[in-house]
């Protein structure tokens, strides 16, 4: 066996090629598109909803009494674009450098992948929750607000009967973007569960432990 | 490092280390297509992850690193690929070898050899790639970021997978 691989090393070494000369300027046409895309989606992204969340903000204090639920709108959205922009941030911040030890970089990748399937997991508490909730209070506190305007039970059956029909229809609304959400991201989670698989078997590779049952 | 050092440097190592490279893309690719699209990814790498270079290391253990951290990534996802570049070809820089029955037989080796490297699993791929360069056990270690007697372990199998690989592919 030794001999062989004497024969194999011999050839392997015996490769040759010609030099390159690779204009950097071209290469980096691919990498500049990469980067500027990201660039402007997030800057698409911000900038969408900081004009639609002032919107909300000054049309709320145009008559604060009436249309304070635009102060809890506002809030919402504050909240579930900082949290998407802080992911990308942060996912960004920590990405692994290519010139790592080969197990280094293995690591974070699992990682990444392990949290970015955590943070797709339990979308309905970072995203459809807030909104959800943002959506469905303001009726409540009119409601409220109402009763202890016109006490009675006539206006409490009607004012209760016009709250359940508002809660439902929202909360019938985010259950179903809630459920498509799930069916759409199955694919996804396939294709991380996969990816995840494979990452674990090689990281059992390279250290050498059992053979991995994938 | 000032943009003018970072493409010297790029260039001084593409002419002086392609073939690490090309080594690195045609066990990990196989088809032009693909070989194609591995080759520009590393370059990419190595071109992004330049400015990190500390020289803490030798200038072939880094580009290993980031040559096989890319292509593992690479081989792993299946990515949406990146149009490809006009000048960056496989076949503009694949070796060539001077027509004799030497030469030839050596390249029929090679040959060969690629296919049992890309039966073999990613990690052992990238563990045989290193050992078949002169790779000592110290420097595996460093470049895959185990320890020696682990780099020892692993490749005793795995030369015994390839030598099996290859004796069968020449019966």
């Amino acid at each position: 066996m030794n001999n062989l691989l004497d024969r194999l090393q011999q050839a392997w070494q015996s490769q040759c090629s010609q030099p390159i000369d690779v204009e950097p300027e071209q290469l980096l046409k691919a990498a500049r598109l990469e980067r500027r895309g990201y660039f402007w989606a997030d800057m698409t992204v911000i900038l969408v909803f900081v004009s639609v969340g002032t919107g909300m903000f000054v049309w709320a204090f145009r008559d604060l009494q009436k249309q304070w639920p635009w102060l809890i709108y506002s809030a919402c959205l504050a909240l579930v674009v900082g949290y998407i922009l802080f992911n990308r941030w942060r996912r960004r911040r920590h990405a692994a450098r290519y010139d790592e030890p080969l197990l280094a970089h293995v690591e974070w990748s699992i990682k990444d992948i392990e949290h970015q399937m955590w943070l797709d997991r339990y979308s309905l508490w970072w995203y459809i929750l807030p909104t959800a909730l943002a959506c469905m209070i303001p009726p409540a506190i009119t409601f409220a607000m109402e009763y202890s305007k016109n006490p009675g039970w006539g206006a409490l059956f009607a004012l209760l009967f016009a709250l359940l029909v508002t809660e439902g229809f929202f909360a019938a609304l985010f259950f179903f973007i809630h459920w498509s959400m799930k069916s759409l991201g199955r694919v996804g989670v396939e294709r991380q569960r996969q990816e995840l698989q494979a990452l674990r078997a090689l990281r059992e590779t390279l250290l050498n432990a059992e053979e991995p049952h994938v | 490092m000032a943009i003018a050092d970072h493409e010297r440097q790029f260039r001084q190592w593409l002419g002086e280390h392609t073939g690490l490279l090309l080594k690195v893309v045609r066990s990990f690719a196989e088809g032009p297509a693909d070989q194609d699209d591995l080759f520009q990814e590393i370059l990419l790498q190595v071109w992004q992850s330049l400015p990190g270079f500390r020289n803490d290391s030798k200038p072939t253990t880094w580009l290993y690193r980031v040559a096989l951290n890319t292509a593992l990534a690479w081989k792993r996802t299946e990515k949406k690929r990146r149009p490809r570049q006009g000048s960056l070809s496989i076949s503009d820089v694949a070796a060539t070898s001077v027509a004799s029955a030497e030469a030839e037989r050596n390249d029929r080796i090679v040959d060969q050899l690629y296919a049992a490297i890309r039966a073999l699993q990613p990690a052992k791929r990238a563990l045989v790639v290193l050992y078949l360069d002169g790779f000592t056990y110290r420097e595996i270690a460093d470049v895959v970021g185990i320890s020696e007697s682990n780099v020892g372990v692993s490749l005793n199998r795995i030369k015994k997978e390839l030598a099996a690989t290859v004796k069968e592919a020449e019966e």
